[in-house]
């Protein structure tokens, strides 16, 4: 897995309040991987869970509903 | 007034929400959090002279909450027998990051000691995104669980290490022909750090169960981290790492105490002040990406094109070391199973 979240967060915020040279662009900077990061993992589990419902579907098709006798 | 409280409250509503969806559909609440942040920041009404103000604060804070609930999470014993190849899966993310990083934004033409900072803020990977989004996956083995869910603490350590660096780039302290000195200051901060964690840990882990029979007895070990924190920064040593080794110890302390008197009972550590540390670590998490999104407003095109590229080659990497862990058998995954070690 790769998100990136909030220790990158806290840390880039740390960096601006201590002054360092370029903070502000280091904020932006883990802002953007921070929003990238999390999209493409969550995009990697939804895929991997249809893709698992699907085969899991195939597998065991839903029972036919009973037919009156 | 009425505008700043109503905005805390939407804040934790959206993160409790966020939270429920997040359950349901794995979209971490992150996401909502900054952009409600951004939509905050956008509207001006908290100025920025308040929030540069504030920026030193509220980080400390979330140091606090994040390494002391990182420590407090952190079983040494199912560590050290489990994760081997966990820590070693996370020693090959966290290093081909920190170069791949750090060597991009150079080739950029920023700075070396500003991309290495990045870097290592982006090595570790976030392991309140990363475990929830793991454990749903339950197609997943339970070793490849564990495995990855030990990889995921791999961003306490970067915290750890660059917060440091922080300390050194605003100091102006890291000076090349100082760097024995340094390396010693560094040392001697390390291990003090460490000392006042773990004493701490060790003297108050017993300490808590006799405070239980007391209502909101959290309250007096919480107030112990803050006090811990800003007396460690006060001696000059390292408020972060004391307040990890802290956690860890208050965690394992029976597990150490029972190792060095098999004789005597020792408690575990309650899982109710586990919890209700877990609900403030939440808590941090919660107004700290909205206070991200308020700090950043809507980024410029150019960063978020390098934030691209940096999930780009972060992904590659990993792509890559996943495959070669495949390959030598360090992680046994059907072909199917590997895009979820990977993403």
């Amino acid at each position: 897995m790769i998100p990136r979240g909030l220790s990158a967060a806290v840390l880039s915020v740390f960096a601006l309040a201590a002054g360092i040279p370029l903070g502000n662009e280091m904020v932006q900077i883990v802002f953007s991987v921070i929003i990238f990061s999390v999209i493409s993992s969550t995009l990697v589990a939804f895929i991997l869970r249809e893709k698992t419902t699907a085969k899991k579907q195939t597998q065991n098709p839903v029972n036919p509903a009973p037919t009156a006798e | 007034m009425e505008l700043a409280i109503g905005a805390i409250g939407l804040t934790i509503l959206m993160g409790f929400f966020g939270n429920v969806l997040f359950q349901r559909t794995n979209i971490p609440n992150t996401l909502w959090l900054l952009l409600f942040g951004m939509l905050l920041g956008s509207l001006h009404f908290i100025g920025q002279d308040f929030i540069s103000s504030m920026a030193g604060v509220i980080g400390a804070i979330a140091v606090i909450g994040v390494l002391s609930d990182g420590g407090l999470n952190l079983d040494l014993k199912y560590v050290v027998s489990e994760g081997f190849r966990g820590a070693l899966l996370m020693l090959a993310g966290f290093v081909s990051a920190l170069i791949g990083i750090t060597a991009l934004l150079m080739v950029m033409g920023f700075p070396f000691l500003f991309s290495f900072l990045v870097a290592m803020a982006l090595a570790g990977i976030s392991g309140s995104v990363a475990i929830p989004t793991i454990t749903s996956l339950s197609f997943l083995s339970a070793r490849i669980k564990t495995i990855l869910s030990i990889e995921s603490i791999s961003d306490t350590f970067s915290m750890v290490i660059a917060i440091f660096l922080i300390d050194f780039l605003s100091t102006g302290k890291l000076v090349l022909d100082s760097v024995p000195a340094l390396t010693q200051g560094v040392a001697l901060e390390v291990f003090s750090a460490l000392s006042i964690g773990i004493i701490f840990g060790l003297l108050w882990g017993p300490f808590i169960g006799k405070l239980k029979k007391f209502d909101y007895s959290y309250a007096a070990t919480l107030g112990a981290l803050f006090l811990l924190f800003a007396f460690s920064e006060s001696i000059n040593s390292s408020g972060a790492i004391t307040v990890f080794a802290a956690g860890i110890m208050l965690a394992n302390a029976h597990t150490i105490y029972k190792a060095l008197f098999p004789e005597l009972e020792f408690e575990q550590l309650d899982q109710d002040i586990s919890k209700t540390h877990s609900l403030f670590a939440f808590l941090i998490r919660v107004f700290f990406f909205v206070f991200l999104g308020i700090v950043v407003g809507i980024p410029e095109l150019s960063f978020m094109v390098i934030g691209l590229l940096i999930t780009g080659i972060i992904v590659l990497f990993r792509y890559f070391y996943v495959n070669a862990f495949i390959h030598f058998n360090l992680i046994k995954a059907p072909p199917k199973k590997r895009p979820s070690c990977i993403g």
